[in-house]
């Protein structure tokens, strides 16, 4: 009996102090809503990191600006530790972790960019969904900007639309459009818009999954 | 006590804190649906409609499995539907998923989507959203149910 209380009491003592260590390991604080990101309409424009040098330009030349103000203002008066300027410690590592994301970003597309080009070509298939995304590229709708130039290129399971605009904008704008074609005999898309090369004319591609 | 006893005791006792704790520690939620009411999350008229989603730490769109697109047809006339999952990461990628259904008569409908594309290289910083449209427009959505695993 003696022996039977022992092996009881050991195991309750031993789920005990499972649990105190589980209790350890528990997150603190509220974490569901640590992060939740908020839905945005669809349409709006997502500006890629890297994207808004225009406006980053600004920003530098306002920012240099008031360096250049607060060490003339230094000059003549002696400026209290209080005045110090606020930063936000949340912004430059929030900054830099979208920029690692859009990385990782481009790097999974670009992977996908070359699993397309080294699928098999099935002709007949290809032929025919290739006349498809390009009848759908066509008909652009009506709210979207116009494209300068359509190439399609279908193989056996993926097509991949290379559509070209007036300016990256444009791109971003037609790739956030509500009525965003997906061509007949395809059922969905992936467009990673890569940084451009300039103000001016650019390429967005867009990945089509047609089958399995 | 014997050694051989000592050592069964240490053993009932590394097992059952190991079960303990295995069955207590917290854990990030691994499967789910998040539901979206046409009351609440839906908007749009007549042929098309778009019902939001919500992603975050705890539905990461790397985990999303697909979703079901609920709705009610009111017309006895044959229809078509297509539905898209959406998604939009925080830094400029588009994708999505789509299926579609054709209809005879009215009475409930229900599509699935499976996510392919809307769940490649998923993050929690994601927008996601469900899209309807319809060559009719007697027809409602209910709502949509976004699982994942």
């Amino acid at each position: 009996v003696r022996q039977s209380i022992a092996i009881a009491a050991t195991g309750l003592v031993a789920g005990i102090v499972g649990a105190l260590a589980a209790g350890r390991f528990a997150p603190s604080g509220a974490v569901q809503t640590a992060a939740s990101a908020s839905p945005r309409a669809p349409g709006a424009v997502i500006v890629p990191p890297g994207w808004d040098h225009v406006f980053s330009a600004r920003l530098n030349a306002v920012e240099t600006e008031l360096v250049q103000q607060r060490a003339r203002s230094m000059t003549h008066e002696a400026v209290a530790p209080s005045a110090e300027i606020p930063t936000s410690e949340a912004g430059p590592s929030r900054v830099a972790q979208r920029a690692e994301h859009y990385e990782k970003e481009i790097q999974a597309y670009t992977k996908r960019l070359a699993e397309h080009q080294q699928e098999s070509v099935d002709e007949d298939w290809a032929w025919e969904q290739r006349r498809r995304v390009r009848e759908a590229l066509e008909t652009s709708p009506a709210e979207g900007p116009a494209t300068r130039a359509i190439e399609v290129d279908c193989r056996s399971k993926t097509c991949l639309g290379r559509l070209t605009f007036g300016s990256p904008l444009d791109a971003l704008r037609y790739l956030h459009l509500s009525s965003l074609p997906v061509p007949r005999g395809c059922n969905g898309l992936t467009s990673t818009p890569l940084p451009p090369q300039s103000d001016g004319s650019y390429d967005l591609t867009i990945l089509y999954t047609c089958r399995p | 006590m014997k050694p051989k006893k000592i050592a069964a005791a240490a053993a009932l006792f590394v097992t059952s804190a190991a079960l303990s704790f295995a069955l207590l520690a917290p854990k990030t939620a691994t499967s789910g649906t998040r539901a979206v009411t046409a009351n609440g999350g839906c908007t749009g008229s007549g042929q098309n409609y778009t019902c939001l989603g919500v992603v975050g730490t705890d539905f990461n769109t790397a985990n999303l499995d697909g979703a079901w697109f609920e709705f009610q047809r009111f017309t006895a006339n044959s229809m078509t539907m297509t539905v898209r999952l959406k998604r939009a990461t925080y830094t400029g990628t588009v994708s999505l998923d789509t299926a579609n259904a054709s209809y005879a008569s009215g009475g409930h409908g229900e599509i699935f989507v499976q996510s392919v594309n809307t769940k490649q290289n998923g993050w929690e910083y994601d927008f996601l959203w469900g899209e309807f449209s319809s060559n009719q427009t007697a027809w409602g959505p209910l709502g949509v149910f976004y699982e994942f695993n």
